[in-house]
């Protein structure tokens, strides 16, 4: 089978399994509403300024509601006995990974787009906020996401605290991406130097091609057994 | 105890009461930070020796995952134990000499958050050690675990470096007016050597003990198993 082949199967497997449950993306896209909610009451977009507040909230949420979306699929594919057959069939772990990879990345997608065209109403965003830039900023930082929480999402499945376990391994080690993205959208929405925001991008960029490359390493050994 | 152990040992305690003799009744107070400063000669050895054994845990979960070779769980996860010490002793010293010096015991200053990260890592790699029962799928798991998270405390720093800090200009290794004085030099230079060795005599004698846990277990089950088929 060849590596497309491999990645239209599972892609077409995970979207119409989305498609008849919706579990997934209604987890995100709920839970992503819920932690914008929450910090419009903890920091009030009419007092505070849009650049200091919108990059934390939004990103916030995405990777909040992304954890609990990669805990849903991973318990569900665990209860359709997925990773038993993954574990049978002789296909290449890497494009196994980058495949898992794309499927949550359009689960994502949706949840972020919900909360995007939210944030235009309540925090009155705007088109000149919303530039190519911007939409490369939130793209890369959804694969650097995705690039570490695809491996974690296994080995807490296989763990004794299960889905506790996600946030506790994940988070430390995407802090440094968290920053970059925080503050590189911050520059966007402020029309900040250019200069800094480069600076910030390359970070941002190794961050996904470390990760990528030991993920697509690593993925496999996390389902032997 | 082996003889290597008993030399390292030794080594320990000669090089660690020559460190303390230097640190407080060689070495003068640092003109503007005073008696505070000394505690330097304790707190970036620690920071060293906890790197230094988080790039242990990873490796030996690299060479682990190469071989699959259950000693090298085990030396990774004695690193990992020992490191926790070291890496908390450096979050307690830190904000001892930040208090005086600059007025507050804490700052997100990026090395600050890049040891807390580290700190995290830490702990988190031990969370799950203590979660999984299965011997084999423990070392597995977590040396995948070890290997992302040594690898990610270069990318932590370099964001460290992109972002202004607060904290003072690395001292050694800086810019051309960075070093120390002779006397303060060889003291730092005695606080790595001392400390590297007690966090080496700390990770054998742990990765010795959990050896001794390993085949005393294996023993057990053996005995049970012979019991059970001749009963």
């Amino acid at each position: 089978m060849s590596s497309w082949a491999l990645i239209g199967a599972v892609l077409s497997r995970d979207l119409r399994a989305e498609w008849r449950r919706r579990e997934t993306v209604l987890t995100i896209v709920l839970f992503a509403l819920l932690t914008v909610l929450t910090f419009v009451f903890s920091f009030d977009p009419a007092r505070h300024p849009r650049e200091l507040v919108l990059p934390g909230t939004l990103w916030t949420a995405f990777f909040f509601a992304g954890m609990l979306g990669l805990n849903r699929s991973a318990a569900r594919d665990q209860a359709d006995g997925v990773l038993t057959g993954i574990a049978m069939s002789p296909a290449d772990r890497g494009w196994l990974y980058v495949a898992k990879i794309i499927s949550h990345f359009v689960f994502m997608a949706v949840g972020e787009t919900v909360v995007l065209l939210l944030s235009i109403v309540w925090y009155d965003l705007r088109s000149e906020h919303l530039t190519g830039m911007f939409f490369l900023v939130l793209l890369l930082g959804t694969i650097g996401f995705l690039a570490v929480g695809n491996v974690f999402v296994v080995i807490g499945q296989k763990s004794r605290l299960q889905e506790v376990m996600l946030p506790v391994l994940l988070l430390p080690v995407l802090s440094p991406l968290i920053l970059g993205l925080v503050e590189a959208t911050a520059i966007i929405l402020a029309s900040g130097p250019r200069g800094d925001l480069i600076s910030w991008l390359q970070l941002i960029i190794a961050f996904d091609i470390l990760f990528l490359g030991v993920g697509f390493l690593l993925y496999g050994q996390t389902l032997e057994d | 105890m082996r003889k290597f152990d008993l030399t390292l040992l030794i080594l320990a305690a000669v090089t660690l009461t020559a460190l303390f003799y230097a640190v407080f009744l060689v070495v003068p107070n640092e003109r503007t930070m005073g008696f505070v400063q000394k505690i330097f000669y304790i707190h970036v050895p620690c920071a060293w020796v906890a790197f230094l054994a988080f790039g242990v845990t990873g490796w030996k979960g690299f060479r682990f995952l190469q071989t699959r070779d259950m000693s090298h769980d085990i030396s990774a996860s004695a690193s990992a134990e020992v490191g926790l010490v070291f890496v908390s002793l450096v979050l307690i010293t830190g904000p001892l000499w930040a208090k005086p010096v600059w007025g507050i015991y804490w700052t997100w200053d990026l090395r600050l958050t890049t040891t807390f990260v580290l700190w995290l890592l830490f702990v988190a790699y031990m969370v799950l050690r203590r979660s999984i029962e299965d011997p084999e799928r423990r070392a597995t798991l977590s040396a995948v675990v070890g290997l992302i998270g040594f690898l990610d405390v270069p990318v932590v720093y370099l964001a460290n470096r992109v972002k202004a800090t607060q904290h003072p200009a690395p001292v050694v290794g800086g810019s051309d007016d960075s070093g120390l004085a002779t006397g303060f030099a060889l003291t730092f230079t005695l606080g790595l050597i001392a400390i590297t060795l007690v966090y080496f005599i700390l990770y054998r004698l742990r990765r010795d003990v959990a050896r001794l846990e390993v085949a005393t277990e294996n023993e057990i089950v053996d005995r049970m198993r012979s019991q059970g088929a001749s009963s």
